[in-house]
């Protein structure tokens, strides 16, 4: 159990873009403006600070679709020193939407204790490279602000231009942190909210113990297929609007015993990340000829798609919020 | 589809014709016909010179047409323009081979061709690997059963 902890948690990188300010173009768009292409310029992104980047400590309860379709609720404390250091911790769980909450999981603990730099990272709402979010969603600032931690907060909007779903932030106007976002998928049905309950912008941090990496990575260099044993397959298709965003290296091989260096290429849409991981296969049985059609085994994980499966000697991994059809067409193009 | 390459093997005198063309100009129905034979749709220009063969025979006096050519201007305009079309293609192809990840990485069509290739299978959270499970958990996904062996 442990050995997979840490070999999935190997699989996202520690240095991806984080966003330590704001991402302005231009100025805001109107408050009622709807969301349509016309009302999309002038090109503007909303200005948000991510508590992470501040001296902090934050309580947020994490609502979000638990694999058998009810809400689950975690209240989570977030830390972080201002200087790039981090720690997220979960505090109490409960498997539905309403009711008191618990003490969490010993299960749900350890999974915090190893994904927690990669849940700020990849979990949490993240803007990508400006013309990329505008080119990929329509932004709107609505009209009623949203009570978080006794903040009246901004809302904006995003509505994904390709069918993708909704991405509302809430933010602090008067100092521009993101205090909440809700991501809703295509059909208007709830993937995750975060909402923060309690903000200390003064904590003692002096016994914190921050997340580190478990293992080495690097961008991959050509050269590096020798390292992972065979030559990481390239999508032919990505989702609308998607594009590659980080290719890396993970040098487990050299930190853990018995796991294999990892291939990971992330792209996302300028909100949405789409993760496509592969490492050679210990049991290849994936054929993988070309025009030949492969298995693949998918399965939704609350608001997450996984599809897995081997191809030509690669174990291959996606995982996003998009729909399994668009998971399943980006694994079909990995085939050779 | 026609083989370019065999422009390599014009004789002689076709070449020679091709060049006294200078910069006499195809006509547009020309054109049509040898892009079509070019795209293995039509047969051309044979199907255009038994076409126009009577008025090229023709013991009339010559008429000054915009359209007139000998049989002979014919076949060099149509290796002109099949070597022209030659060209466009393997340039075109050699412009889509170096680019993997172009525009059209996104199409629609691209999706339901790459979709097809896979026979996918459902199966619960928990039949997953571990680390297609934790992969999951990586992006916000709890409630992660227990590993088993």
């Amino acid at each position: 159990m442990r050995k997979g902890l840490i070999f999935a948690a190997l699989l996202l990188p520690s240095c991806l873009p984080t966003e330590t300010g704001s991402v302005v173009i231009g100025s805001s768009q109107s408050a009622s403006a709807p969301p349509s292409e016309s009302s999309a310029s002038p090109f503007s992104l909303p200005v948000i600070t991510h508590p992470e980047t501040m001296l902090v400590r934050a309580e947020r309860l994490l609502t979000q679709a638990s694999p058998s379709g009810e809400s689950e609720r975690i209240r989570e404390i977030l830390w972080a020193d201002g200087q790039g250091a981090f720690r997220l911790d979960v505090d109490a769980f409960s498997a539905y939407a309403s009711g008191p909450l618990n003490p969490p999981p010993p299960l749900l603990v350890a999974s915090y204790r190893d994904r927690q730099r990669y849940l700020i990272r990849f979990r949490d709402i993240r803007l990508g490279l400006p013309e990329i979010v505008h080119k990929n969603w329509v932004w709107e600032t609505l009209p009623e602000t949203y009570a978080l931690a006794g903040v009246a907060c901004t809302q904006h909007r995003a509505t994904s231009r390709h069918g993708f779903g909704t991405v509302t932030l809430q933010v602090n106007p008067a100092n521009s942190v993101l205090m909440g976002w809700e991501i809703l998928d295509g059909r208007g049905e709830l993937i995750r909210r975060l909402e923060t309950t309690t903000l200390d912008f003064n904590p003692d941090v002096s016994s914190i113990v921050w997340s580190s990496a478990v293992a080495a990575e690097r961008d991959w260099e050509e050269g590096d297929e020798a390292l992972l044993g065979v030559t990481p397959l390239q999508a032919r298709y990505l989702p609308p609007g998607f594009e590659f965003t980080s290719e890396r290296l993970v040098e487990a091989s050299q930190s853990l015993s018995g796991v294999p260096d990892i291939h990971f290429q992330v792209s996302s849409d300028g909100l949405l990340p789409l993760i496509i991981a592969q490492h050679q296969a210990q049991n290849a049985s994936g054929g993988g000829a070309p025009g030949e059609i492969e298995t693949a085994r998918w399965s939704r994980y609350g608001g997450i798609q996984v599809v897995e499966g081997q191809i030509a000697g690669r174990q291959a991994y996606l995982v996003s919020t998009l729909e399994p059809d668009e998971l399943l067409a980006v694994f079909g193009s990995l085939l050779p | 589809m026609t083989d370019f390459h065999e422009l390599d093997n014009l004789p002689p005198g076709v070449l020679e014709e091709l060049r006294s063309l200078g910069g006499e100009v195809a006509p547009p129905e020309l054109w049509d016909r040898l892009s079509l034979n070019a795209l293995g749709q039509a047969e051309a220009p044979g199907e255009l010179w038994e076409r126009v063969r009577p008025s090229v025979e023709s013991p009339a006096p010559p008429i000054r047409r915009p359209f007139a050519f000998s049989a002979s201007q014919i076949i060099a305009s149509a290796a002109a323009v099949i070597l022209f079309v030659g060209v466009l293609f393997f340039a075109s192809e050699r412009t889509t081979s170096s680019q993997p990840l172009t525009a059209d990485v996104h199409s629609s069509d691209l999706r339901e061709v790459y979709r097809a290739r896979v026979f996918a299978v459902e199966v619960a959270p928990e039949s997953l690997s571990g680390v297609g499970r934790h992969l999951a958990g990586l992006m916000g996904a709890s409630g992660l059963p227990e590993e088993t062996g």
